[in-house]
């Protein structure tokens, strides 16, 4: 439960910086906290980050459009399961792979 | 038809210091993925002191002149040599570098149909204010860049299509090379469109940028983001 809340704030934060535009916030300070918030989410307790990677698609619910996409991106836009994949060689292989394929 | 001995002479010459310069930054631009601290404050204006030193030497032969400035420029970059050029107009030894006033020395060897070479400006960088706060190793990252200053971010003026201008934002400069630093590579969407902003600005500044990453999985990741 707690996950979900704290998904959700995580998610209004990546929003604004994703899709506020630039007259309103510079895009390029927005990148800065995205690479800031990457940091802090990769620090996080790797049991709980997993709990969060499960609970950002049920936000995503909450939002539509370009933010729901957003939302559901948010574990590829910030590496979120290589974090939680650091000490598996070959779950990480899996993942490159997917993500070439993606790209 | 004969060669043109003045137009061989102005390409041989200047290609073949262009040459020595273009060994130098590529030198340079792969030293900075690995330690951007020493070596481009090695390459910077160093030729401008030559070209000083030789203008007040008025008495020295050309010959001489040409030498010297062309010891002076196997350690200089091509845009280091560009920006002497420049700031300095007249001078005998510098014809032997590109963009120089050739027709200095091609006047004393009887040549005067020189053909110019491009000279570069310095860079117009400004200087905006950076009002984020944060206590989180991120920020000390950033702010540590090479030529950082205190509160305030490097920015290059990017025009837009309409005609309007838009700072785009680094953290550290130092000579033609203007850094960003990646604590953490995000594969996002903004993420991408600060890359080809960036890209966009630095043609339009003839700069080059660097992303500097603290580690090699932050470095593999920020290559993949510029090849997709």
């Amino acid at each position: 439960m707690i996950a979900k809340q704290v998904a959700g704030i995580i998610v209004e934060y990546v929003v604004f910086l994703e899709l506020t535009g630039d007259d309103e916030l510079d895009p390029d300070t927005a990148v800065k906290m995205s690479e800031s918030l990457a940091g802090s989410l990769e620090e996080l307790e790797k049991g709980f980050l997993r709990e969060l990677v499960d609970a950002f698609p049920i936000v995503a619910e909450e939002y539509t459009g370009e933010a729901r996409e957003v939302v559901r991106d948010i574990p590829h836009s910030f590496y979120l399961e290589e974090a939680l994949a650091a000490d598996d060689p070959a779950r990480l292989a899996e993942l490159e792979a997917l993500r070439d394929a993606r790209d | 038809m004969p060669p043109d001995p003045v137009a061989e002479f102005t390409v041989g010459v200047g290609e073949g210091l262009y040459g020595t310069g273009k060994a130098a930054v590529t030198g340079v631009r792969s030293a900075l993925t690995t330690n951007p601290a020493t070596t481009v404050r090695d390459v910077s204006y160093g030729i401008a002191g030559m070209i000083d030193a030789v203008i007040a030497a008025e008495d020295t032969p050309a010959r001489i002149q040409l030498k010297r400035t062309t010891d002076a420029i196997t350690s200089a970059s091509a845009r280091d040599i560009g920006r002497a050029v420049g700031s300095v107009a007249g001078n005998g030894a510098l014809a032997a570098v590109p963009g120089a006033a050739p027709s200095k020395v091609f006047a004393l060897h009887h040549l005067d149909k020189a053909r110019p070479r491009p000279t570069f400006d310095p860079p117009q960088v400004g200087w905006v204010r950076e009002t984020v706060r944060s206590s989180k190793p991120w920020k000390l990252y950033n702010d540590t860049a090479t030529g950082a200053r205190a509160g305030h971010a490097p920015a290059l003026t990017r025009k837009m299509p309409d005609g309007s201008t838009r700072p785009v934002k680094f953290d550290g400069i130092q000579a033609d090379y203007v850094a960003d630093r990646k604590w953490k590579v995000v594969d996002a969407p903004h993420a991408r469109a600060l890359l080809l902003r960036q890209s966009d600005v630095l043609a339009q500044h003839r700069l080059i940028g660097v992303w500097e990453a603290p580690s090699l999985a932050q470095k593999k990741k920020a290559l993949k983001l510029k090849k997709g």
